[in-house]
């Protein structure tokens, strides 16, 4: 017994020393192995000793966005020669993670495309992860003569810095279907309704013309509900608060989403849950004759439904001052990019260079630029073309955006969404689900605060 | 007469319910390629239709065509390499570990073989991070190493489902080995591993599968996209925000699984073998 202890120990002892050993060992040679490996990897992706040196640059897209941004790669590193570029795109899903561990590594690339204000984005900005762009913009090195500060401003965090160029730009709108609104015997109202009475009285009509339901899901609250609010002076989020509407708004709104989904006018909660991109929605299988949705997939739903459909402005008073341009996504630079100066510069490149946007054929939305986007006029699609014409309908029928979120606001929306499903699956009250969002946004804002 | 009769109505039943299963099964997989032949704006549109109105190979074409210039050749070839040195790494390492465990007495055993076990249990996520700041700092991210190196020092899944099929092999044949003068690894080579063929064959089978499937790894450590799999590169199709070529990806799903299927009912007779026999032959 006792021996058997003993040599426990010494088998015990002998292990930990192989261990130490070992670990002493292999930091020993992964020492040099540590430096030269990265640094090898940085030869190769970044030498800033050579010229211009290579960016590392990441997004999200799809096939014909990876080949047209590849392309325009190219062209820059041909107009540059010196900067050369390490892609490393993504599909949508799994990109936030990806970027996650990027910087959990501390290994982020120079350029990020990103949405500023999207709930998984916050959390960079919150943490500090992003370069605030301001002093480039100050200098001359990224150029927005032809960007107006509106657009500009959706690129601002809570700190009031600039944290991303907007690639593009969107607005809300509703699209219809004129072959169901001829049949119906309906006119549609090319500036949009005037009020949701009238919007509601069409949908029963139209509803008899597609079999099924009037209109895809309108009330979407992360889509419409800050719409709704500003179409009465009143905004989403709120500073002190967390929510900036009051109980009649809330009430209103839900009281229309509710009264519609009964008399099925609009697909139940359960339905429009199931429609994940716009090429399923119900318009475009020819079961509703209206949807919302955001310019930049108005291309994707025609050439998916397949017939003529129309754009008109969002429905309800004052879409004057409701309607806004929204700018879609933002090219951002990591705050450890040992290149900002040289990521800035293509940046600039990227939004503002004639020929580079001809390549990119506003795949990302429409280009922030003006100079850009007349110059682009002529490429368009029919589609394209219809958008641009439509955001320049927008442009003179919008407010300003709204101030940016408070800290907290992806909790928040969180909490909105969840409240949402409950009041729509008859779990709650709207008097009982509003409550419960003041009190808790409140919470969370306060506790942000800290 | 009447038995007879009785036991042919069970034995419908018994076919009915598994032909029910079969097609709900098979439904999904029938959908994808059929849905890989419409034209993409069609997909959602006759999303009931299993027949499309036209057998349209245009978007097998385009999605082979790849992203920016890299074709899904790059993506076949990385993934088919990774695979197939994880293949090679877990059968020798597992085999190895295996018999070890089983055969040759050391001490703590039971505690190295606790260890290896709970591994089992740590969730996969829990190490992420931390794994992926070593291989970071080694310099191994943009590399397949971190995918296939790991391969190479056993799994205990793999480990715990050899170590039991070894057990089943009587000993007395390796004590006639050890008589006849074979060393420990001769053991281990002309006796163990051949009688553990079959378990070898499923053992490669699921790794095959997993490393085929793995999106996570791929997706982390390999950065660009000329060393990307084909789980990340089916990934690039899809993007909610502007619009995603369904029939493309869906075509290159339908291509990506060849392989899986082909090695499935290639090696599906060992797999029978090896649930069927218990190691003993002749």
């Amino acid at each position: 017994m006792k021996r058997r202890f003993s040599s426990m120990m010494i088998a015990a002892v002998a292990g930990i020393l192989a261990l130490t050993g070992c670990s002493g060992g292999n930091s020993n040679t992964a020492e040099p192995d540590g430096t030269a490996q990265p640094a090898g990897q940085t030869a190769s992706s970044s030498t800033p000793d050579a010229g211009g040196g290579n960016l590392r640059i990441i997004w999200w897209g799809n096939q014909e966005r990876h080949d047209l941004t590849s392309k325009v790669l190219d062209l820059y590193s041909k107009t540059n020669p010196g900067t050369t570029f390490t892609p490393e795109y993504q599909g949508f899903d799994g990109y936030f993670q990806k970027l996650t561990l990027l910087a959990a590594s501390n290994n982020m690339p120079d350029v990020v495309n990103f949405y500023v204000g999207s709930s998984d984005s916050n959390q960079f900005l919150d943490k500090g992860l992003l370069e605030p762009m301001d002093q480039y913009v100050e200098n001359g090195t990224i150029d927005v003569a032809d960007i107006g500060e509106n657009t500009l401003s959706g690129g601002r965090g809570a700190d009031g810095k600039l944290y991303g160029i907007p690639l593009g730009v969107n607005a809300r709108v509703m699209i219809v279907d004129p072959a169901a609104y001829e049949k119906a015997g309906l006119t549609i109202p090319e500036k949009g309704y005037a009020n949701w009475e009238a919007l509601h009285e069409d949908l029963g009509k139209l509803k008899e013309v597609t079999g099924a339901y009037g209109a895809d899901d309108l009330f979407n609250i992360n889509f419409t509900l800050a719409y709704y609010a500003r179409q009465f002076g009143q905004t989403i989020a709120a500073e002190e608060t967390g929510i900036g509407f009051d109980e009649k708004l809330y009430t209103d709104f839900f009281t229309y989403r509710q009264g519609w989904s009964k008399e099925g006018l609009i697909p139940k909660m359960d339905a429009s849950l199931s429609v994940k991109n716009p090429e399923e929605s119900f318009l475009v299988k020819g079961q509703s004759a209206v949807m919302v949705a955001y310019t930049n997939q108005y291309p994707g739903i025609v050439k998916a439904a397949g017939r003529p459909l129309q754009m008109i402005l969002m429905p309800g008073p004052d879409s004057d001052k409701a309607m806004d341009v929204r700018p879609g996504m933002h090219f951002s630079i990591s705050v450890n990019s040992t290149q900002k100066e040289a990521a800035a510069k293509f940046i600039s490149y990227f939004v503002n260079d004639v020929e580079a946007n001809k390549i990119l054929n506003a795949n990302r939305g429409m280009p922030v630029s003006s100079a850009v986007r007349a110059a682009l006029m002529e490429q368009f699609e029919p589609e394209m073309k219809a958008v641009a014409d439509y955001m320049e309908v927008v442009a003179e029928h919008s407010g300003p955006l709204d101030p940016p979120a408070p800290a907290g606001a992806t909790e928040i929306d969180k909490l909105m969404v969840d409240l949402e499903q409950q009041i729509m699956y008859e779990q709650t009250s709207i008097k009982d689900a509003y409550a419960k969002l003041t009190q808790e946004a409140a919470a969370i804002v306060a506790r942000n605060k800290e | 007469m009447m038995p007879n009769t009785k036991k042919n109505a069970s034995r419908l039943t018994v076919h009915l319910v598994c032909l029910l299963i079969g097609i709900v099964s098979l439904y999904p997989l029938v959908w994808m390629v059929a849905s890989s032949l419409k034209e993409s704006s069609q997909v959602f549109v006759s999303a009931h239709s299993l027949i499309p109105t036209s057998w349209d190979f245009g978007s097998y074409i385009s999605g082979w065509r790849g992203f920016a210039g890299i074709t899904f050749g790059t993506f076949f070839k990385n993934t088919i390499i990774i695979v197939c040195s994880v293949v090679t790494g877990t059968l020798v390492s597992c085999s190895l570990i295996s018999y070890g465990f089983a055969r040759i007495p050391f001490r703590l055993k039971g505690f190295w073989f606790a260890t290896v076990m709970l591994t089992l249990l740590l969730p996969g996520q829990i190490v992420q991070i931390p794994q992926y700041i070593i291989f970071y700092k080694i310099g191994w991210v943009n590399t397949f190493l971190p995918l296939i190196v790991p391969a190479f020092f056993g799994s205990a899944f793999f480990i715990f489902l050899l170590l039991q099929f070894i057990r089943t092999i009587p000993y007395e044949l390796d004590e006639a080995a050890k008589i006849d003068g074979c060393s420990r690894f001769g053991i281990f080579y002309r006796v163990i591993l051949p009688l553990i063929k079959p378990a070898l064959v499923t053992a490669a089978i699921f790794e095959f599968y997993w490393a085929w499937d793995n999106f996570f790894g791929a997706l982390i450590y390999l950065g660009r996209p000329q060393l990307y799999t084909l789980s990340v590169a089916l990934r690039l199709f899809a993007d909610p925000s502007s619009g995603t070529d369904w029939s493309a990806m869906f075509a290159m799903a339908t291509l990506s699984l060849i392989p899986p299927i082909l090695v499935f009912f290639i090696f599906q007779r060992y797999i029978v073998e090896g649930i069927s026999t218990t190691g003993l032959k002749g």
